[in-house]
């Protein structure tokens, strides 16, 4: 039936995109408070993945110990990241930023292809996260529902988080002056590590689900997450939140509609289509759906 | 309260302050003029940690403060309402006014000093949920006032914060000061505006290529013609 199928692909544009606005606001929260592209960004993805494989691996097998140990190893991979690697280089610029997250990166993938192996590892997340809810005669994931759900949650708590809270309202702040959050007497510090902790949870959130569908880990699965991030978080504006979650949303509608409504033949150039897509946005709007334009004017 | 001792101010080769020495007592007003690029902007900075002291000590209420970090001298009551105001343009008057408060635990006293401030400033009540860059000039200076009242602070140093305004609003501001000085606060305040601030301050200091070319009292700077003329374009009272 067309109209089931439609739903069906409905839910799986929203899962996707969901999916895609959780990475792009971890890294537009980051990019945000420090003018910092954080490449490795997938690869805390990565750290989460086999964190979950080797408790596994150890005996432990509820679902409701391994996911939530998955996204507190992510968050902790955040802060750990910025410890060692960002703050060394604090205040350099915006290059030797992206250089040291591109190294952060190429280490994590080595040490995992090291210890681990370049073949992917088996990791079952849960058995549930792999079925399928029946509404009618429709078939949805419960992964796809959850992904959903989880994200529209996430959204919602972040936005009370940035409008409610002190570090939420100072990390808004530091997007645009830091000097004058210190002089609010908040250290500019505390700021860098929330926006990284919030980062890695939502990173942590969307692994879990990347993780339910590959069903599997390996040294390079955080590369493609990192450039659909990066993708949408230019197409929704970069550094923007909101433009983040929009972009997120419109990627994978994107994604999913092209492959629904390109003919069979020409399916398999799905991504040069959506880029096609992207690139005109960008040439009616060069900062993104939501963001804003330089500006070169005034100066505080 | 304040004092600040053979102080030098350098960004890399350039030398903004050059071996200035100020004393602010507790309950004065003090003004710090000078013309244009004279580092007055650089000096206070310093005094906050945002700007690089090359040299010299700086002590607030008997802490030597010169190598602390900002937030941690804003909480020891000593803040900066810093020149081109400032205010965060993306968050609303209210989130303004909440972060200024972001150093401080107690809650009701919070809340106690928010209600005390949008009485004292009617118009940020009227906008409390406006974005700051929707306010006006003036208002945006009532904000970064307010702002960095929230923090309590024991001594509020303002650079500039008549740049830029209508007289009307100029006078409504040094107005402000003068009822904060009634109730305490001791300031220092920077000023290219001199006889305004001059009318408010106990005491001045005139400052020029980064050098200190005057200290006194305000009633001294006023009746000494050659540095009002050579430094500060103004007619002396003689
Ligand atoms: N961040 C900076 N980096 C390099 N030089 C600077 C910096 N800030 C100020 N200067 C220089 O230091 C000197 C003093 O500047 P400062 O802003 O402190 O003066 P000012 O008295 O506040 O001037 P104004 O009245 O225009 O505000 C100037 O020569 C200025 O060019
Ligand atoms: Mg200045």
């Amino acid at each position: 039936m067309m109209s089931d199928y439609a739903l069906q692909q409905a839910f799986n544009a929203l899962s996707v995109g969901g999916e895609y606005a959780l990475l792009a606001l971890g890294l537009a929260i980051v990019f945000s408070v420090m003018h910092l592209v954080n490449f490795a960004h997938g690869d805390m993805i990565t750290v989460g993945g086999y964190a979950m494989f080797l408790l596994i691996l150890f005996g432990v097998r509820d679902p409701f110990l391994v996911l939530p140990f998955g996204v507190l190893i992510t968050v902790l991979a955040a802060l750990l990241i910025e410890r060692v690697a960002f703050k060394p280089v604090r205040g350099a610029s915006p290059t030797t930023g992206m250089l040291t997250a591109f190294g952060v990166s190429i280490i994590i993938q080595n040490v995992a292809l090291i210890f681990g192996g370049s073949r992917p590892k088996a990791v079952q997340t849960a058995d549930w996260l792999a079925s399928s809810l029946s509404i009618g005669s429709v078939q949805i994931p419960v992964v796809q529902v959850l992904e959903t759900v989880v994200t529209l949650a996430a959204i919602i708590g972040l936005v009370a988080l940035m409008r409610y809270t002190t570090v939420g309202l100072a990390m808004r702040a530091a997007a645009k002056d830091v000097p004058v959050v210190r002089l609010m007497g908040v250290k500019a510090d505390r700021v860098i590590l929330s926006a990284f902790a919030i980062s890695g949870f939502l990173a942590g959130l969307a692994g879990i689900f990347i993780l339910a569908r590959r069903g599997a880990v390996d040294p390079f699965m955080g590369f493609a997450p990192v450039l659909k991030a990066f993708v949408a978080a230019v197409l929704g504006g970069f550094g923007s939140l909101p433009g983040a979650v929009v972009g997120g949303f419109a990627l994978g509608i994107a994604e999913v509609g092209l492959q629904v409504l390109l003919p069979p033949e020409i399916a398999g150039f799905r991504d040069a289509f959506v880029f096609l897509l992207i690139g005109i946005v960008l040439v009616f709007r060069p900062q993104g759906i939501l963001g804003e334009r330089p500006d070169f004017g005034e100066k505080s | 309260m304040l004092s600040l001792s053979n102080v030098h101010v350098s960004y890399g080769p350039i030398k903004a302050v050059r071996d200035v020495s100020i004393e602010v007592k507790e309950g004065e007003i003090v003004a710090l003029l000078g013309p244009n690029g004279a580092g007055k902007t650089s000096l206070i900075s310093s005094v906050v940690g945002l700007a690089p002291i090359a040299s010299g000590r700086i002590a607030f209420n008997g802490h030597e403060i010169s190598k602390e970090p900002t937030e941690k001298i804003v909480a020891r009551g000593l803040t900066l309402t810093p020149e081109g105001r400032r205010v965060f343009a993306d968050l609303t008057v209210g989130e303004n006014l909440r972060l200024g408060a972001a150093c401080r635990r107690d809650k009701a006293g919070i809340a106690e000093d928010l209600e005390k401030y949008l009485e004292l400033f009617p118009i940020l009540r009227k906008r409390y949920a406006s974005r700051a860059r929707m306010l006006s000039g003036g208002e945006q200076q009532m904000l970064a006032i307010a702002r960095s009242l929230m923090s309590r602070p024991k001594m509020l140093m303002l650079d500039e914060p008549s740049l830029g305004l209508a007289p009307r609003i100029v006078d409504q501001i040094f107005e402000l000061l003068s009822s904060l000085r009634g109730q305490g606060l001791t300031m220092l305040i920077v000023e290219q505006n001199a006889n305004e601030a001059l009318s408010l301050a106990n005491s001045a200091y005139v400052v020029a290529s980064g050098a200190l070319v005057f200290s006194g009292t305000a009633s001294d700077l006023k009746s000494s013609g050659e540095v009002m003329e050579m430094y500060l374009g103004l007619e002396g009272q003689e």
